[in-house]
């Protein structure tokens, strides 16, 4: 346990040394007040870049606050997920790489508490990442349109940020088992693939923790809740668990494997 | 068209938000041993492209260390 802290403590110093600790919520902040700006002020955009010819009218689809949820839930889908799995890729393949792992190996640490300390950082940063995104689109929201329901925001920031961690989670696991370059490009065909195909043909497939994300913005709209909800969760957790199984498993392989 | 003090409270976040990210990728920069590519370049790109180069370089371009 001690040696977990003191592992979080060198992780959490290794992200404020490379100012990850600023940037990536900054970024995030930045992806959140994209979208509901943009729209707000689309007609003075499109007057001032458009070029459009004089009389053109143009009707703009009425937004409302929770669109820019769902506009910015999109942005983070693609945008925020190859954010996470790039910096993230990374995270233990990288060490073993340049050999920072090795320095590891050789002292009575648990390999549960190499992997886990990396990961309880990142997640925090996750968690941290996803709510400066959802707080910037919400109150642009609410200061542009109004009529805000904060406590779907609330349940919608919870449940995305479970999916968040899915993607963070797989992508830890992938960067034990294998080299950065394979762990990224797994996980970015299995995420930002996945949830194409899976919003292209999976309409009967209700359970798929693909549909997290969708069902999260099904509530921020104000549909009733799916029934699948609960069940999508579960088997997300389930991932979350698996994988962080899976990561330490690999860790502990790679202890055995190197060679010092 | 006239800009309202309104709309620039409304927008300054945005500016402020990216002249941060600029000046701390810029620091980064001055910092870190080595990038992919040549230093200059990514002073290029962190000035001069809005928004995206700023994450662009912390994403692919610092090296890990």
């Amino acid at each position: 346990m001690r040696n977990y802290i003191v592992l979080c403590q060198k992780e959490w110093r290794e992200h404020v040394r490379n100012y990850r600790i600023i940037w990536l919520p900054l970024v995030f902040l930045l992806l959140g007040m994209m979208d509901p700006l943009t729209y707000y002020f689309m007609d003075d955009i499109l007057k001032s870049v458009g070029n459009l010819p004089d009389g053109m009218q143009i009707t703009m689809p009425d937004v409302g606050a929770s669109d820019m949820i769902v506009s910015t839930a999109g942005q983070l889908q693609s945008i925020g997920m190859v954010i996470f799995i790039a910096i993230y890729c990374s995270a233990i393949s990288g060490e073993r790489k340049n050999g920072t792992a090795t320095l590891l190996y050789v002292r009575p640490v648990s390999s549960r508490a190499i992997f886990l300390s990396k990961w309880t950082v990142a997640a925090m940063m996750t968690c941290v990442g996803v709510f400066c995104s959802v707080l910037a689109s919400s109150y642009y929201a609410e200061v542009l349109y109004g009529g805000l329901n904060w406590q779907d925001v609330i349940v919608f920031y919870i449940l995305y940020s479970v999916w968040m961690l899915v993607v963070i989670t797989f992508t830890f696991a992938m960067s034990a088992l294998t080299t950065t370059a394979i762990a990224a490009t797994i996980s970015l065909i299995l995420f930002v693939i996945g949830s194409m195909a899976d919003a292209l043909i999976g309409t009967y497939w209700t359970y798929s923790p693909f549909k997290l994300p969708s069902y999260a913005v099904d509530i921020v709209r104000g549909a009733e809740v799916p029934d699948a909800l609960w069940m999508t969760c579960m088997i997300c957790i389930a991932l979350i668990l698996l994988s962080l199984v899976l990561g330490i498993y690999c860790t502990h392989k790679n202890r055995q494997q190197t060679t010092v | 068209m006239e800009i309202s003090t309104e709309t620039l409270l409304l927008i300054a976040p945005l500016f402020i938000v990216q002249i941060i990210l600029m000046v701390i990728a810029l620091l980064d920069l001055r910092k870190v041993a080595a990038t992919r590519g040549p230093k200059w370049m990514w002073v290029l790109i962190i000035v001069f492209i809005n928004m995206v180069g700023p994450i662009l370089y912390f994403v692919i371009g610092r090296k890990a260390v």
